[in-house]
Parts: C-alpha cells; structure tokens; sequence
C-alpha cells in the first residue's frame, strides 16, 4: 500500500497493547518474553503448584468465552455503528452531521464504567433484552463513537481525487463511496480497528460490572467465596495477558498479510 | 472548424467567489461538438476553475452552465446524467489504487452504463489496445509509469463514451520523458473528432491541435481566437507578456 | 536516688499505660457493605445506618470502645482485612465453616436465613429448583450465591450490589433473588418501586447466624467484642434494635 501514488496519511490512535511490529526489534523481543513467559508461568501455576491454581483454572474457561463472545460482539456492532457514524459525520446534511457530532460528543464525555451501567440499565427499562446483548450493545454504543472517528479520519485519508474521479465517471455520491472510498479506507483504518480490538477486549472486564459472568466476574465470584485474592487475579491477569499479546499478534500478522498482497 | 454544429457547453457570465476572493469574472464562452479548446494562462488565473465547473466539481454563484442541452449551474437537474456524457482526465490521474487497469475501466460502465461484465470487458481491452497498454490489463495502478497510468486514465474515461473530454493539465504531473506518450494518445482522440476542453502548458500542443485558444488571467477571459493568431501576434499585453515568459 | 526513683515511676507509669493500650485499643476501624438495607446502608443524610451499624456502637459502648466505619464493597471486603486496612467486618456476615477456617468470628449477634423473591407474575414457583433452566441472582460470595449454586440446573448470576439484582429482575433478566430475609422484605415488602412488581415466596430455607469478623488470631479483639454483644444481649439492646430496623 505504501507504493501506491495515493499515500494516505495514518491515523495514530494510541491504545490497546502495541501491535508488534518487526522492526521495531526491542518491542518485538518484549513481546516473545511476555507472551511465552505469561504461558509458561500459567502451566507452572496449574501442574506445578497445583492447588488452587488448578481449580481457578479449571473454575474460569466459560468466563473467557463470555469474554470472546462480549468482545466479538461489540467490535461487530461497534464498527457497524462507526462506520455510520463516520460517514455521518462527513455528511453534507446538516441534520445528520449534527446528529452523528453529537453522538461522539456525548459519548466522548462520559466514563465508560458510566455509560455501561447507563446503557445497560436504560435498557432494562424500556426494552426487554438479554443480560449479554444488552452488555454487547452498552460497549458497542460506547466504542461505536470511537470507531465513528475511525472511519471519519479514513474515510478524509482518501485523497478528494478518489471521489472527483467517480464522480466525474458519472457515479452518485453513493456508489463512489461504496465502490472507490470505503474499500480503500477499510484499509487505512484496519490497524487502529485492530488497537480498537484490543482495546475493547481489555475493557470487556468492565462489564463484569453488569454481573455478566465474564473471566474477571468469574474470578471475582472464585475469590469471592474462596479468599484467595491474591492467586485469583494472578491468574485472571496471566489469561488477560496471553490472550491480548496473542490477538495483537494476530492482527500484526494480518495487516502484514493485506499489505504484502497488494 | 465546424461553424454549423451544435454548441456542446455554453458558459455565460459565470462568476465564482471564494468569500471576498473572485476566482472567475463573468466568464462566457462556448464549445461546439467537436470543437478543440485549449485554455491557457498562468497560474491562479481561474482556468482549472472553470474547467470543474463545466462538470460541477466546482459550484458557481452567478451565471449559466449548459452542456449537452442540460443546464449545470441548476440544482434540480441531476448532475450524473451531465457527467456521464462529460469525460474528465485529472493532473493526478486519479485511478483506484485498489481496483486493476481493467477493472478501472469496467467500474463505471457497470455501474452507470449498466453494462454487463463481459461487455464492458470486452470494451476496455480495446480501448487499452488504443492507447496501448493491453498488456497491463490485470495489474495495478501502482506497478505502472505515470505515463501509462495517464493513458489508463484517458481510456477509463473513453469507456464511457463520452460526448466530450475535459483535460485538467494532464501532463503537469508526468516526468518529461512520458509526456509524449500521453499527448500523442490526445492527439488520436482529436484526429478522431472527439470534443476536447483542454487545460495545459504545454504549447506545443494547443498549436498543433486547437480549434481554439482561450487566454484566462485573473479569473477572466482576456484573450480567445485561434492558435496562430494567438501565438504570432496576441492583442494583449498581458497575454504578450505571457507567451515571453513560458516560450 | 531521688533520680533513680522519679525513672522507675515514670517507667512503671509507661509500661501500664502500654499494657491497656494493647489489651483495649482505644479505636478500631470496622468494614461494612452499606448496599444491604436494612441491615447497613447509606441514608439520604450520606450516613451509614441500620441494624448492624447501631448494634455495633452498642457493642462498643459496652466494650469501652471507639469505632470508625469504613464503607466497603462487598466484594474485596475479606482482603481488606487480611491487608489489615481494618480491624473487623460488621456487613451481615453469615458464620461458616469455609471463613471460619480462613477468619475468626465472634460470638453469633443475630439469626436470619436465605429467601427467595420472585416477580409477582410467578405464579408457581416455591422454591429455587423451581426455577430450572433459568437465571437465578444474588450478591457474589454471599451465602444466597452459594444456595443457589447448590441447585443444578438453575444459572446463578452473582451481583456486587444486591439492589443491582432486583433492578436486573425488574427488567425481566432473572427471575429470581435469594438473599437474606430483612432484605429480601426490605426490597420486596417496603421499597415502592418493587412493591408491586415482587413477592417473597415460601419462608426462609436455612439457619444462619450473623457473627463480627476478625482477622485470624486476633483473640483479644474477638474477646472484647465479645464482652460488648454479652452486655448487649444483657440489657435486651438488641432486641430494641431489631424492632427498630426489621419489622
């Protein structure tokens, strides 16, 4: 992508573990260390150690599923929401923009912890919708405001060329966006969704919150009636740690890939 | 010349501000079908401006816009219909870095044209052959020379089969050596009758090819007639001075 | 020797003094969950209130002690203690034999047991198997969590505030709260939001006593509180006490 006369500007966003990045060599040592030390320290826990660490062990798995599942969804829905919200937000429609301004605004404003509890409750009100949709929906709607400026930035990277040519070709608004734009911002905006990723995985633990029995609430509940603290988060962070090293990877891995296929 | 043809665009009086800046002073001309325009001037004096125009890449606060019998510079006509008839070739070629040649030249057909794959297919690979370079069908834009992915832009816009081409200073972003290629492609299209509205510095070829010359500076026209009149003995000082500083 | 005389006084006068400060401190700090009306929760003046809180300072009067209550989270509340941020937990802490092996305990203050509230609409369950193949929710690490898990096939679903559970029924999430019965009458019985939407169902299903937890090894500390409940009890405080906070 970098060859291509259109040279798009990349969008920093800062968050989530750093997806390693070969050349940086000292980062990419740090990673193999923390990432097979973190498993190795794990299967220590479990087999050498024994007891509790095999019983938490044995005691969280179907709250990191809860935790996939939460994090899955709400990246799904989350970019779904920004790329509305982007496009939204570079709309000439006066009343779109604003709505979509106004969205990232109020949910830029407001803690996270804050808007789950919000979001979650709120919907407990008025609509009936299960505890786990309704824990996907709060932290999409959160992310969404995120992702929405994701896109925008992606979807500015573009140069104004891009769209001049559609149109010039006779295309509508919609088509150049669809045909030209966005499959060349999806690019551009594949790496700060992988940091969104990531992000998200690690604030899914907020949901625990909403008594959605994710890794940390299943932790929580293990320690809770168990009193061991301290061995109980140990674990709960190893897991945490193994498991947004091992998805950076993967995503740097991925973006590598589409790159180089170009 | 054809002095009985039709008029293709006609722009009267157009006027164009940028807040208190006026880009273009009550501009007229027109184009007739098969007509070769070639707008020149320095600068900042407007002519890429009203080139956007005829397409509406650039709106106009006074004045009319008609090409092809519909009129531009009125919000309820549907502007599409305007441009599929109006080719447009960028400085910067513009091709769609993630779609290959042949692909850049059946997007739009499909499209727009509704034409179907194979058909539109079929229609690129001539048109590449035309400007020759069939052989980069299924690359991308990025594995080609500037020369060539102006060439590809020319046929993108070919495929539509327009009525008329607009050349935004096609060769100003080409390294010397692969400007010939592209003007002689341009040269083919005029011999061919095409209709041409062309902004460029390159002198040479508004000589050879144009019908017409417009000399535009501060946003006005300050000078139109023929090539060698213009070229030999233009009437204006400005104009003069001009063609002593590029020649 | 008059020197020598003033030392040993002043000497004999530092030891005593240390020796009561050890054996009755003259302050110490207790935890409590103020989440779990009517037994301790936050008033609209922002002070913590209800049975245990007023049993607590009775207890201390008797004991010739000061005490500062600290608001906790529930959950956490045991690892306060054993980081030693404070002295001793009064938060409706039900005896058992897995904290009574990590804790000490003093003498049992009050008996309660665990009830079940379901939503109005319910017209048939009694118990929690009743509620087979559905979610069930409580406080997590309280002994309600822990009845519910015993029954298979129902899916606790734990909360850190037991008013996060009602609310979560209310919304038609869970279909069923076990928690202590002053609560569970205090939410279901009394609170105007719930009054229509919940009923308690059957009575309470254990024995449980409520009992002041200590750090491990902490005999002096359980000893003088114990002192205080047996003066308490003494003088039928707790009973005014009782009447005072459940009906």
């Amino acid at each position: 992508m970098s060859k291509n006369p259109t040279s798009h500007t990349p969008i920093d966003v800062g968050d989530g573990a750093a997806i390693p990045n070969k050349n940086d060599a000292g980062l990419f040592t740090a990673w193999r260390i923390a990432f097979f030390g973190a498993i190795f320290v794990s299967l220590y826990l479990a087999f050498g150690k024994s007891d509790p660490y095999y019983e938490i062990f044995k005691f969280v798995p179907d709250g990191i599923l809860v935790t996939f599942k939460v994090t899955f969804g709400a990246i799904l829905l989350a970019t779904c929401i920004g790329l509305i919200t982007g496009l939204g937000r570079i709309s000439d429609n006066r009343f779109i923009n604003g709505a979509a301004s106004l969205y990232v605004e109020v949910i830029r404003g407001i803690p996270l912890l804050v808007q789950i509890f919000y979001i979650y409750y709120a919907l407990g009100r008025f609509v009936k919708i299960p505890d786990m949709l309704s824990a996907i929906i709060a932290m999409a709607v959160c992310y969404g405001a995120y992702m929405g400026e994701v896109f925008r930035a992606g979807i500015q990277s573009i140069p104004k060329g891009q769209m001049e040519a559609a149109l010039s070709l006779g295309m509508s608004r919609g088509q150049a966006m669809r045909q030209v734009i966005l499959p060349q911002a999806f690019k551009v905006v594949l790496p700060p969704i992988g940091n969104e990723f990531i992000a998200l995985l690690k604030d899914s633990s907020l949901v625990s919150i909403l008594a959605v029995s994710d890794l940390l609430r299943r932790g929580r509940e293990y320690a809770s009636e168990t009193f061991s603290y301290f061995e109980t988060y140990t674990v709960i962070a190893l897991i945490y740690l193994v498991m947004t090293l091992f998805f950076s990877k993967l995503i740097g891995i991925m973006e590598e890939r589409l790159n180089a296929g170009k | 010349m054809q002095e009985n043809s039709r008029l293709m665009i006609e722009a009267r009086e157009v006027s164009k501000f940028y807040g208190a800046f006026q880009a273009l002073k009550n501009v007229s001309f027109s184009v007739r079908d098969g007509e070769k325009v070639v707008i020149i001037g320095p600068s900042g004096s407007g002519k890429s401006t009203i080139l956007r125009s005829i397409n509406r890449l650039e709106t106009i606060d006074r004045g009319t816009i008609i090409v092809d019998g519909m009129d531009v510079s009125d919000p309820k006509v549907d502007i599409c219909k305007v441009r599929e008839e109006i080719g447009m070739v960028f400085q910067s070629f513009n091709l769609f870095p993630h779609k290959t040649v042949l692909e850049n030249l059946t997007l739009a057909q499909t499209v727009v044209r509704k034409r179907n794959r194979r058909e539109a297919e079929q229609i690129a690979l001539e048109l590449l052959k035309k400007v020759g370079i069939a052989e980069k069908a299924a690359a991308y834009p990025a594995k080609l020379s500037g020369g060539q992915q102006q060439r590809v832009a020319i046929a993108r816009s070919l495929a539509m089969n327009p009525k008329a081409i607009l050349f935004d200073e096609p060769t100003s972003a080409l390294d010397p050596e692969m400007i010939g290629e592209v003007l002689d492609v341009m040269k083919n299209l005029a011999q061919e009758g095409m209709t041409m509205v062309v902004v460029t510095h390159e002198m040479g070829f508004a000589r050879e090819v144009a019908d017409r010359v417009i000399f535009m500076d501060h946003g006005q026209i300050v000078e139109e007639g023929t090539p060698e009149h213009f070229f030999t003995s233009p009437d204006h000082e400005r104009a003069k001075l001009f063609l002593s500083q590029i020649l | 020797m008059k020197f020598l005389r003033t030392f040993t006084a002043t000497a004999a006068l530092l030891a005593a003094l240390s020796l009561t400060a050890f054996a009755a401190p003259k302050s110490i700090k207790v935890a409590t969950d103020a989440t779990w009306p009517p037994m301790e929760m936050v008033d609209t003046n922002k002070q913590i209130v209800g049975y245990d809180i007023d049993f607590l300072k009775a207890v201390a009067k008797e004991a010739g002690v000061a005490v500062v209550i600290k608001n906790t989270a529930w959950d956490g509340i045991f690892a306060g203690l054993d980081s030693g941020q404070y002295d001793a937990i009064i938060s409706s802490v039900t005896i058992t034999k897995e904290r009574q092996a990590k804790y000490d305990f003093t003498e049992p203050y009050t008996s309660i047991g665990q009830i079940l509230i379901v939503p109005k609409t319910n017209k048939t369950a009694k118990v929690i198997a009743d509620l087979k193949g559905k979610k069930v929710g409580a406080q997590i690490g309280t002994t309600g969590a822990m009845e519910i898990k015993k029954v298979t096939g129902v899916e606790l679903k734990t909360y850190d505030e037991i008013g996060l559970a009602f609310e979560d029924m209310a919304a038609g999430r869970i279909f069923g709260v076990v928690c202590d019965e002053p609560v569970a009458a205090h939410f279901a019985l009394q609170k105007k939001e719930y009054k229509d939407k919940f009923k308690i169902v059957g009575k309470s299903f254990t024995k449980e006593a409520y009992g002041i937890v200590v750090k491990k090894g902490n005999k002096d500390l359980v000893a003088l509180l114990n002192k205080g409940i047996k003066a308490v009890k003494a003088k039928k405080l707790d009973t005014k006490i009782h009447t005072k906070w459940v009906k």
